[in-house]
């Protein structure tokens, strides 16, 4: 019987075998499946990481080889690299952020979520737990 | 006096306590002293994080450094919040779905191994220690400021030191981390109200964004200093003194009456304005233009610190861990970072409305709050904001700003002592001194950690040495706040980014990493240091000068050391790799706790 699964003598389940089957057995993961969405998941992290670093480092560039990035007044006092210092670059992280964050869920939801009672063959007992659940 | 700072602080620290008091009975259990239950939902968290982030050096040094550079100053902020998008991208899901209490022990359960355990132990003690102690001196400068008075036969400093860290030490051990969450997310809102109040009041009183900015920029930035009368009068190598470059950009009335009479005595000290110089180009540095602070260098290496520094902040993590869920844990930094933008932006056009708005509302401060203003220029550009409050709004809205600044303090010496506590309790009592203690000593054991931690804060915050530090360093706040990022950047961000997406990184490679990052980051912070301090013993004359913050260096060998390591010790990758992967990125326990929270719903209606 596997660990933290507990049953009467007549195999009937004890008083938390009810948890312990949600717990250990009806969600599963196969490692190939996280294997996956894991691989799935880093491709879409360093797309997104690629893109706020280019961000982020070119501004000290932009500023570096374009004088007028820093000299020319468009409104007021401030200048480009002003305007994109306090408004743009915070704008450009919400966005990536909330981007990343709606694709990495819906990336979650489509790689895994299975379940044992979905499977084909699925019989409900306590005394019989599936090997290998995650 | 402050009167009204005086009782817009007790009422801050009445509201902590009584929020504690409230959630007292929550903290039986290990789970929910640390980690709050871990059902904190995603907007709260966001909020209570943001409290846990900003300190003092965000609360009053984003301003005064946007006050006192200009564009430099406003890469702080830019810097502050940015922080956030590696975290979300990397470590904030992962480590939630890994489900441990501190990062120390995600690093021993990732490599089975006790002595990686340790190492990240003693790298999060150092980066709780280099961040306590400017909260620390922070709390006492502010009380001494906004409050000015002292109890019990103590100083005005020492008395802000003590109530802070007495007060912090009883709402932390009676409301755990979930009283902390409610404290921190209602001080973060503290913070950003006055914040915003104070930027009401300066558009109020015709400050206007950008031809402030066009007027501030029109000449040569110049910015009060104190100086030596011996070196002021000194000439450079063309025969000019800095007394005839201050006296360039000063009027002659204030020359005359507040300088001329103190230049006999060559120990004097005066307050003088100084063109500043560009580190960029030959000639001045100007307002709203990059150069004052940073040469390309320094600017990459604080911007790298910043946004590295950010993931592997011990406090920070620890409340990713209180989210439900992995997806929870990644909605709840997508707020952080609109969080942090919206209030940053209000830190930097309060420093602005500051620059602008102090020559016309200098004559307007009271002598309750003592303030030095040179010429229409604050000496301490830290003190812009709870001027501002003064000038614009009177004693009840300095007395907000003084409940925010104390906001900020709190919410983050908080989190500090907690991190650390939860670091000591569970990493070193349960893991090596008390394996099989029951669950009610370690809830004992973590409480008596916290107490101990905030005993050791005060002892930092009133043993040191301010007067010397603050001559060395004039921004201490935020500049040893800076060092906490570039160690956490430099020792744990490497190996915590790599080994949560390489399943090839060995055990010998992540202690390569975490001591080749953390030991060259200290190294280069010391030599940094004692070259500012003049104390420079000979072994230390051969390296050249880094930039101010070495993260740009120390990170990149840290994650050479990882990956050349792991890669020479490759056969020895950690043989339950995939089962620590099936945690980090699957989610079948979390799918598995929702089901569990349903079927319990479900079962209290029946019933």
């Amino acid at each position: 019987m596997a660990p933290g699964f507990r049953a009467d003598p007549q195999g009937r389940p004890s008083r938390d075998a009810l948890d312990s089957l949600l717990w250990n057995y009806a969600e599963f993961d196969t490692p190939e499946e996280v294997d996956a969405l894991f691989r799935a998941q880093r491709r879409l992290s360093l797309n997104h990481a690629l893109l706020f670093f280019a961000g982020t480092l070119l501004l000290p560039v932009v500023q570096a080889v374009w004088p007028a990035w820093t000299t020319r007044e468009v409104w007021g006092g401030l200048t480009p690299a002003f305007v994109a210092a306090t408004v743009l670059y915070p704008l450009f992280c919400i966005i990536l952020a909330a981007s990343y964050t709606m694709r990495a869920n819906r990336v979650d939801e489509d790689f895994l979520g299975r379940t044992l009672w979905r499977e084909e063959g699925w019989e409900a007992s306590w005394s019989a737990p599936r090997e290998g659940g995650g | 006096m402050q009167a009204a700072a005086l009782a817009t602080t007790l009422l801050v620290l009445a509201a902590a306590l009584t929020v504690s008091w409230l959630v007292r009975r929550q903290t039986s259990t290990k789970v929910e002293f640390y980690l709050a239950g871990r059902t904190v939902s995603a907007f709260l968290n966001a909020s209570a994080v943001c409290g846990d982030y900003f300190s003092a050096a965000s609360f009053l040094g984003v301003a005064g450094a946007v006050y006192a550079s200009g564009l430099d100053g406003v890469w702080f902020g830019v810097g502050f919040a940015g922080g956030f998008v590696p975290l979300l991208l990397f470590t904030a899901s992962p480590l939630r779905r890994f489900g441990e209490y501190t990062l120390p022990d995600y690093f021993a359960a990732r490599f089975e191994s006790s002595a990686a355990r340790l190492v990240a132990v003693a790298l999060v003690q150092l980066i709780v220690l280099f961040y306590l102690a400017p909260q620390m001196v922070g709390a006492g400068t502010v009380w001494e400021l906004l409050v000015g008075e002292g109890i019990l036969g103590l100083s005005p400093y020492a008395t802000g030191v003590v109530i802070t860290a007495v007060s912090m030490m009883a709402f932390s051990t009676l409301g755990g981390m979930r009283g902390m969450t409610w404290n921190q997310a209602l001080q973060f809102w503290i913070m950003t109200t006055a914040m915003g109040l104070v930027v009401a009041f300066a558009l109020a009183a015709g400050f206007g964004y950008a031809r402030a900015l066009r007027d501030l920029s029109a000449g040569p930035l110049v910015n009060p200093e104190r100086w030596r009368v011996s070196a002021l009068l000194r000439p450079d190598p063309s025969g000019q003194t800095p007394a005839d470059r201050a006296r360039a950009v000063m009027s002659e009335a204030y020359w005359k009456q507040h300088v001329q009479p103190r230049l006999q005595d060559p120990q004097a000290e005066v307050v003088v304005l100084m063109p500043q110089r560009s580190k960029l180009q030959p000639g001045p540095a100007v307002y709203n233009q990059p150069g004052h602070l940073y040469t390309p260098t320094d600017h990459a290496s604080l911007l790298l610190t910043l946004v590295l520094g950010t993931a592997g902040l011990p406090h920070i993590v620890m409340r990713f861990y209180t989210n439900p869920t992995g997806p929870l844990a990644r909605r709840s930094t997508v707020y952080v970072v609109l969080l942090t933008s919206v209030f940053y932006w209000l830190a930097t056009t309060a420093g602005i409305a500051g620059r602008a708005l102090t020559p016309q509302v200098a004559d307007r401060v009271g002598a309750s709050l003592p303030v030095q203003v040179v010429e229409g220029l604050l000496t301490h550009p830290d003190q812009v904001v709870p001027f501002l409050a003064q000038t614009l709004g009177g004693s009840l809205l300095l007395g907000y700003v003084a409940a925010g600044a104390f906001a900020a303090m709190f919410s983050t010496i908080g989190g500090l002592l907690l991190a650390s506590a939860a670091s000591w309790g569970h990493d070193v009592f349960e893991q090596f001194l008390r394996p099989d203690a029951p669950e009610r000593v370690r809830v004992l054991v973590a409480k008596l950690a916290l107490v101990l931690m905030g005993a050791v804060a005060m002892v930092i915050g009133l043993t040191f040495p301010r007067v010397a530090f603050l001559r060395a360093f004039p921004a201490v706040i935020a500049l040893m706040v800076s060092w906490a990022f570039a160690i956490s950047a430099s020792g744990l961000v490497p190996v915590l980014l790599l080994s949560l997406w390489w399943k090839g990184v060995t055990l010998r490679g992540a202690l390569a990493g975490m001591l080749m990052g953390g030991g060259s980051c200290l190294l280069l912070l010391a030599a940094n240091f004692l070259r500012v301090v003049e104390f420079y013993p000979g072994w230390l004359v051969g390296l050249p000068a880094g930039p101010a913050l070495p993260t740009l260096v120390s990170a990149p060998l840290a994650f050479l050391a990882v990956v050349g390591v792991s890669w020479l010790d490759r056969r020895n990758i950690p043989p339950h790799v995939d089962e620590v992967w099936l945690r980090l990125h699957g989610t079948a326990r979390e799918r598995q706790e929702r089901l569990l929270e349903r079927v319990v719903a479900r079962a209290r209606l029946a019933s």
